[in-house]
């Protein structure tokens, strides 16, 4: 065969394949990891809840905290006023 | 796999708004992304202390007061924690972030609201009402050794301290030191002790002996030693109040030469008459150094059933 044929049934069958079903969330998912690795902050807090929020103990460790930091304030405030 | 539900990075937890709320009223609700329901949310968290102080001057119902504000308080910090969990569910998982969605914002906000809160209770303390704690039985048994109290500095702004007030006032031998005693005697007043019975103007003071078991809650120690002696109501003037005789007391202690108030003085005595420094020992107090008026029992050391008001009958 000629170069030109070989070439030309080369680009028809290549443009026969179909692409996977789910060809298109693979390359979304790529291209947000890509997105996500490439912009890591050094602090990311949003991705710190997420891996709190997933397990109940720090879950119930959030909670706690932030209850402790509430009553800490107004002990604060109570000890700044009646201080002696 | 790539999902929506990944990808809504911003998407807002109610459990990170109950957790701001639990720090502060409001946080929640600006993590949400409503910033003036937060803000409304911390003010009314706030005021209402401004609302005890206002009550605690003007002398109102102070302990039925005190209970209301405290429940309003609780009842608005639990619709915040409520509302910021209902509005997290509730908001888009699209949420786009607002300027002020940041952690150090959230921190700023709790740093300032507690700065703002710290300098409106020193001002407080400094213009209207301070704490002071007892730290003798020269008061007993009005008030015992680690009793701490609220003295109301506007009392006497526009008036003069009256007989059966406690007043607290800079020690004259040691500007350092706060005393708290009761005002027996105002200026022109005569004053004098004979056998531990007080004579103002020539007037010996009403006196009723009062049964030991009202002390029963609050006796105490000294030197080690069970403090032993008589509980009196003492009328003077028509304020009555409560004093105490040590039995076996020395003699130089139950007895006083008459002298005569100066000009804005008064004379002071401490209620436990026999064991207390006070104008017998260093004269009639100048009115110039009395910071207020000892108003409310805030943390008794002994018997909770005596918090409250100090005032006399």
């Amino acid at each position: 065969m000629k170069t030109e044929e070989i070439l030309k049934l080369w680009t028809d069958t290549k443009l026969q394949i179909n692409p996977e079903r789910d060809f298109s969330s693979k390359v979304m998912s790529r291209i947000y990891e890509y997105d996500r690795q490439r912009k890591k902050p050094l602090f990311d807090i949003s991705r710190l809840v997420e891996i709190a929020t997933s397990n109940p103990l720090t879950k119930a460790a959030m909670i706690i905290g932030g209850a402790a930091i509430g009553v800490l304030r107004i002990v604060f405030l109570l000890r700044t006023f009646l201080w002696c | 796999m790539f999902t929506q539900e990944s990808g809504y990075r911003h998407k807002r937890r109610p459990l990170v708004a109950v957790v701001l709320s639990l720090m502060m009223a409001g946080l929640g609700q600006i993590y949400c992304g409503r910033i003036i329901r937060g803000l409304v949310f911390a003010l009314l968290c706030t005021v209402p202390f401004a609302v005890i102080a206002g009550l605690f001057i003007h002398e109102a119902a102070v302990k039925v007061s005190f209970m209301l504000v405290t429940a309003f308080v609780s009842v608005v910090g639990l619709v915040a924690i409520i509302d910021s969990w209902y509005l997290a569910k509730h908001t888009k998982p699209d949420y786009e972030l607002k300027d002020y969605n940041r952690w150090y914002v959230y921190l700023l906000l709790c740093l300032i609201n507690m700065g703002v809160s710290a300098a409106y209770s020193l001002y407080l303390r400094v213009n209207y009402m301070e704490a002071f704690r007892v730290p003798t039985t020269s008061n007993y048994p009005t008030m015992a050794p680690g009793d701490r109290f609220l003295a109301n500095k506007l009392a006497y702004r526009s008036k003069d301290p009256k007989r059966g007030d406690l007043v607290v006032f800079v020690n004259p031998q040691n500007r350092r030191v706060n005393f708290v005693k009761r005002v027996v005697a105002l200026a022109g007043d005569t004053v004098e002790i004979r056998d531990n019975d007080l004579y103002v103007n020539g007037q010996k003071l009403e006196r009723t002996r009062l049964d030991d078991s009202i002390l029963s809650k609050i006796k105490i120690e000294v030197q080690g030693k069970m403090l032993d002696g008589d509980i009196y109501e003492e009328t003077n003037n028509g304020a009555k109040y409560k004093i105490f005789l040590k039995s076996g007391a020395e003699p130089k202690s139950a007895n006083f030469a008459k002298v005569t108030v100066p000009d804005y003085h008064c004379f002071v005595l401490g209620d436990n008459r026999n064991m207390s420094e006070d104008s017998r020992h260093f004269g009639p107090v100048p009115l110039a150094t009395i910071k207020g008026r000892a108003d409310y029992l805030y943390w008794p050391a002994k018997d909770w059933s005596r918090f409250g008001r100090l005032d006399p009958k």
